[in-house]
């Protein structure tokens, strides 16, 4: 493997990354996969985000660089459900027929939209926002073992021992944000958000999602009047606590609508993106309980 | 039918919206009569994008956008107007590489940006909803000087619009006054941003006037009607996205264009109606005061 | 006809000084150099192409000069903006200005405004005053493409009359007007005359000019001649200025 690897970095005229040499490269589309990656594999693959931290991947755009490294990886790990859809033709113009393998394969998902009252969803689209649960995480960690293996087979122990170590994480992760919901009294569990991107968060713990700023789950809509009226109302009918905010969303709508709710307006929520490198929440299990911290606090 | 009116005011972000839409519409629909007078709309169109690269720093910086704004605004006001007075550089080309490199930088700048800033979408289509108390106040005060300013400089301002040479001759400053006009522009431009975004703004500034040439044949009514108008299409495309469930920004400038095609049939001169009906009178718009062999001059339109 | 007899340097005096007006290495205009007293009526003639037009502009501060002076009275010219009107050929306004005929009328009070504020019932007045002078009373209101040629020219003489100028300048004011305006525009010419307000005509017509000018002043990009129209137009001079292409018929 290591020969035929070398050849083929011989081909592509010789490896300007002194960092990875000799080690397979992995692309992952989306922050959330890498960190994943990086549990499952280690030192073992040198993992290269397409959408960096803190972006959009809705709005991402890819450059002739990205387009570079598409071709030199043995494999890339895809979100899927509309996430990544520029990488359709990035990869059918590859040189590398590498493998592509989208990791929420299998994963039992939800509807988008399908609890907001009064808003439209996506008729029968899919919410691709299933990280937030970390039960489902699990499928996306034994997913990507099982496709690391399949492209690097002499690692495909280590691959799998890490995925399993890694689940047991998960697992306490899923223990503790369940004991920071149940100081949440029961009648406070309710959630405004700006996107409507943390429905499998909401499903798993139990809490009720009340509206969102921006009304499906895409960026790009903006809200009529009525639907701010009508979130208005429905916060102040339901006595809902906080509205939240994301850092990949434009806050000042949200922000006036909470000052004239008379709710505070929490700015700490990580939608699609992950902490910067070296924080907690640089990981994805330290992302959720940041976020079940924030909710927690915020609600109680 | 009343409540028709006052239930979307019972809300604060609609108040707050309303009063934006009022203040801007008046601001957008007095200055743009000398706009569209004076051929401008694709200078204003220039100035509206180049202000971008200064909203997208303004953002980032987490300023408030009209510092940023009008800073580009008048950068480039004072840059189409030194290039105006070159006889070797033409005019539009000039000024349309001029908007199209500004308003690259500003995509460029923004899409080395991470989190919600690189949200174009509000910068680009405004976000009349969420406009705060403190970007109407300034809004009023920014609009109130620019409205000041024009009426002060009106007589000025009609001057070189309708006779530059006479202007001239009478020893006016020429060039500072147009400099003048296109700063008022630019801050117009800045000021109504939030309420339609960068790439609808010149709509608001071009449609009312437009609507109100239709209608009169004077300066001082044209200006109050173009005005009324735009206020109007505020109104009317705020409460659109009231009852009507749809965005707010492309629904005032659909608004100000429905009054606009209801001129252009409609209008009791200039309008398509009137046209055929005078035609078929046999009547032109040269009225002749002296029987006798008078010469017709082209100028009936 | 009396005009009045004005010391040599009244302060309605115009005095041009080795005026040169072009671009580049060719001039338009050069050493142009003569005094006329308050009062003349000075018909301005040539080649077309010659300069008329330039002299006209650069005396009314529309067109820069590269070298020379032009003086009313002691001081330049520029100073003292407000004293000169100028009639332009028709084309140079913007006819679909939302204007009425009043309203360019009242353009002739701006200077006298000031900045900043508006022209007052006085100055609306003598508008209305003006035009009715010139046979236009009760239509000001009237949009300005809404009149014929030689109204609109009449329109301009008025705005010209209600400045208060020492100096009118007409540029071929007589172009294209039949013999009714014909009159109407004598008169005011002559009007101008005698109280006192100097009158440079740029014209083709050199039939207008015997009738009506005192002085005549022979352009073709540099001064053939300049002086009373009696020593003046004379064939030789004639034939000078315009370089063989005139047919005199004594």
């Amino acid at each position: 493997m290591a020969i035929a690897f070398t050849g083929l970095a011989a081909a592509c005229g010789g490896d300007d990354d002194g960092s990875s040499s000799g080690r397979p490269r992995v692309m992952a589309t989306t922050a959330v996969i890498g960190a994943l990656t990086q549990e499952v594999a280690g030192d073992l693959v040198a993992v290269k985000v397409l959408a960096p931290a803190g972006v959009d991947p809705h709005d991402y755009e890819l450059t002739a660089n990205d387009q570079k490294e598409i071709d030199r990886a043995i494999l890339i790990l895809r979100h899927g459900l509309g996430f990544d859809e520029y990488l359709d033709s990035a990869v059918s113009s590859s040189s590398n027929g590498g493998k592509v393998f989208t990791v929420t394969e299998g994963i039992d998902l939800l509807d988008a939209g399908d609890h907001s009252d009064g808003g439209d969803g996506d008729n029968g689209q899919p919410d691709p926002h299933v990280w937030h649960d970390p039960v489902r995480l699990k499928v996306m960690v034994e997913n990507i073992a099982e496709a690391l293996a399949a492209s690097d087979a002499t690692n495909a122990e280590a691959y799998r021992a890490n995925a399993a170590a890694y689940s047991a994480v998960l697992d306490d992760t899923d223990a503790e944000i369940r004991q920071l919901i149940d100081t949440i009294p029961a009648a406070n569990r309710k959630i405004v958000t700006v996107h409507d991107s943390f429905s499998y968060f909401i499903d798993r713990y139990g809490l009720e999602f009340i509206g969102s700023v921006i009304p499906a789950t895409t960026t790009a809509a903006e809200p009529s009047a009525r639907d701010l009226a009508a979130l208005q109302d429905t916060i102040k009918a339901e006595g809902v606590k906080a509205i939240f905010g994301e850092n990949s969303a434009d806050p000042r709508i949200a922000r006036q609508l909470a000052a004239d709710a008379g709710v505070p307006f929490v700015d700490d929520l990580f939608g699609d993106s992950l902490g910067d490198p070296g924080t907690a929440e640089a990981t994805v299990h330290g992302m959720l309980l940041a976020n079940a911290r924030t909710i927690a606090e915020a609600l109680r | 039918m009343f409540d028709t009116f006052t239930e979307p005011l019972s809300y604060a972000f609609m108040q707050r919206a309303l009063l934006e839409i009022i203040i801007v519409g008046t601001v957008c629909g007095l200055v743009g009569c000398f706009v569209v007078l004076r051929g401008l709309a694709f200078i204003g169109d220039a100035l509206a994008h180049t202000v971008f690269p200064g909203v997208v720093l303004s953002y980032i910086a987490g300023k408030s956008i009209i510092i940023g704004a009008f800073a580009f605004g008048a950068l480039t006001a004072v840059g189409i107007g030194i290039l105006s007075r070159s006889r070797r550089v033409s005019n539009d080309s000039a000024v349309g590489v001029l908007f199209a490199a500004f308003f690259a930088v500003g995509v460029v700048l923004i899409s080395r940006q991470t989190g919600f800033k690189r949200d174009l979408g509000s910068l680009l289509f405004g976000n009349v909803l969420g406009v705060t108390r403190g970007d109407v106040i300034a809004t009023l005060i920014i609009g109130a000087i620019v409205v000041a300013l024009l009426m002060l400089l009106l007589k000025e301002f009609t001057l070189v619009a309708f006779d530059a040479t006479m202007a001239r001759a009478l020893g006016y400053p020429v060039f500072l006054l147009d400099l003048a006009l296109l700063l008022l522009v630019a801050a117009t431009i800045v000021v109504s941003l939030q309420t339609v975004g960068n790439i609808l703004i010149l709509a608001l500034i071009v449609t009312p006037p437009a609507t109100a040439r239709l209608m009169t044949d004077r300066l001082g009514r044209m200006m109050l009607i173009s005005a009324g108008i735009a206020v109007a299409s505020g109104v009317v495309g705020l409460y659109a996205s009231y009852y009507g469930d749809i965005a707010a920004g492309g629904t005032i400038v659909l608004a100000a264009t429905a009054f606009f095609l209801v001129s252009l049939v409609a209008a009791p001169n200039h309008g398509v109606v009137a046209g055929i009906i005078q035609r078929r009178r046999g009547r032109h718009h040269v009225h002749h005061f002296h029987p006798a062999a008078e010469e017709v001059e082209a100028h009936h339109h | 006809m009396t005009t009045p007899v004005a010391p040599l340097s009244s302060p309605r005096t115009l005095a041009l000084e080795g005026v040169r007006v072009g671009y580049g290495s060719t001039f338009q205009l050069s050493d142009i150099t003569f005094t006329v007293q308050p009062g003349e009526i000075v018909g301005l003639i040539g080649p077309n192409g010659g300069g008329k037009s330039t002299l006209l502009k650069a005396i009314a501060g529309v067109l820069g000069i590269r070298s020379g002076r032009i003086r009313l009275g002691a001081d330049d010219i520029r100073r003292q903006a407000g004293k000169v009107a100028f009639v332009p050929q028709r084309e140079e306004v913007n006819w679909d200005f939302p204007v009425t005929a009043l309203d360019v009328v009242l353009m002739g009070r701006y200077r006298s405004s000031g900045w900043f504020r508006r022209p007052g019932r006085a100055d609306r007045n003598r508008a209305a005053e003006a035009l009715e002078r010139l046979g236009l009373a009760g239509i000001g209101h009237r949009h300005i493409s809404e009149f014929s040629g030689g109204q609109q020219q009449r329109i301009f003489l008025a705005r010209a009359m209600v400045q208060d100028p020492a100096i009118v300048l007409l540029d071929e004011p007589f172009t294209g007007v039949d013999a009714q305006n014909r009159i109407v525009f004598h008169e005011a010419i002559r009007d101008f005359a005698r109280s006192g307000i100097t009158v440079l005509m740029a014209t083709h017509d050199l039939d207008e000019v015997t009738a009506t000018c005192t002085q005549l002043c022979c352009l073709n990009h540099r001064l053939v001649a300049f002086g009373p129209t009696a020593e003046v137009f004379t064939p030789e001079i004639l034939r000078a200025t315009f370089e063989g292409r005139v047919a005199v018929f004594a």
